[in-house]
């Protein structure tokens, strides 16, 4: 068990209200006020197949931002979603125009882990789980997404899953 | 896309990919079995933090799973600070409040005085219905209303939590 270090209430109280109350300050503009419609949350990447070469393997926390196309203050033809990571973050663009079905390259993707790289012609696609939540339902909750990603971080051949739980901010 | 471009990026993806293999390694090598991952904090109650929805990351140590009788709930925010949530016995679902204590770090480790109590609304399988089997099922969904959170009394959030079972 971890050793506790001892503290009063007062303490707990103000040091984290304190801290907490410049972070609201700094961040706390929702989607909504800023007159977009924007998803926020996270869960993890899996790793499944054919990334060994390219040095990954395991899980990784992933942060994930949505733009999703269609609702309110968000363009027709466009999803945006941002996947950060521990060491790095993947932004890409997709139009998401066939359903749930179809698998999606997107038409815009930026990898960032020194410096950005943006392919002209981006190769790693998401395949959506039906049995998850659907990105254009307008729903408060994604909180059961999940997807497919082949040719992950443009490493041909190489696939992992990801999951996560999103909520409209 | 030309070889140049190409190259240049499979150059960067290998020097991350570096950080990546060491950062596996060391999970794998921790002793203790625990889920991984990420989620959102979100319907806050009565908080001067979080105002909206929060991202963070999380690990989840059940107590069915571990060496103790406490299931441990530690939540990594993406504006920096952590909690770090105790409770005895397992988080199955349930409506009842289990009471709890929490430490927080914001600049410094605090006791939350104020003691957190959390009502699991759900731990079940990733993307179906069904109860999560916990430390047989990889991919768990894991959702909890918290009262008196980031020891702030009286501030209530639900976290919904998506993890990986590491072993």
């Amino acid at each position: 068990m971890v050793c506790i270090l001892p503290g009063t209430a007062e303490n707990a109280v103000r040091g984290a209200a304190v801290a907490a109350l410049a972070l609201a300050a700094t961040f706390a503009q929702s989607g909504q006020a800023a007159g977009f419609t924007e998803y926020l949350g996270g869960g993890f990447i899996q790793v499944r197949e054919g990334c060994e070469d390219f040095g990954w393997s395991g899980t990784h926390q992933v942060m994930i931002r949505m733009q999703p196309q269609g609702m309110q203050g968000n363009p027709e033809d466009e999803t945006q979603m941002a996947l950060i990571m521990g060491t790095g973050t993947i932004a890409v663009r997709l139009d998401i125009d066939r359903g749930v079905r179809r698998s999606y390259v997107p038409t815009e993707a930026t990898y960032i882990w020194n410096g950005p790289y943006s392919p002209e012609e981006p190769t790693m696609s998401f395949s959506f789980d039906p049995d998850g939540s659907w990105l254009l339902n307008e729903t408060a909750s994604m909180d059961r997404f999940h997807a497919i990603v082949e040719n992950f971080n443009e490493h041909e051949g190489c696939r992992v899953e990801l999951f996560g739980s999103l909520y409209r901010n | 896309m030309t070889l140049k471009t190409r190259t240049a990026g499979l150059l960067h993806s290998l020097q991350a990919a570096v950080l990546v293999v060491l950062a596996s390694t060391a999970a794998a090598s921790a002793e203790q079995a625990e889920y991984m991952g990420a989620g959102a904090i979100h319907s806050p109650y009565n908080c001067s933090w979080p105002t909206g929805v929060e991202m963070t990351r999380a690990r989840y140590i059940p107590a069915e799973i571990s060496d103790g009788d406490v299931s441990i709930v530690t939540l990594n925010f993406a504006v920096g600070g952590v909690n770090i949530y105790n409770f005895r016995g397992g988080l199955s679902q349930r409506r009842s409040w289990r009471r709890g204590m929490g430490r927080s770090i914001w600049g410094a480790l605090y006791f939350m005085g104020t003691r957190p109590s959390a009502r699991v609304l759900a731990r079940q399988e990733a993307v179906y219905n069904s109860t999560a089997d916990v430390g047989a099922s990889d991919n768990i969904r894991l959702r909890m209303r918290i009262r008196n959170f980031n020891g702030e009394a009286g501030c209530g959030v639900t976290v919904s939590l998506m993890l990986r079972h590491l072993d």
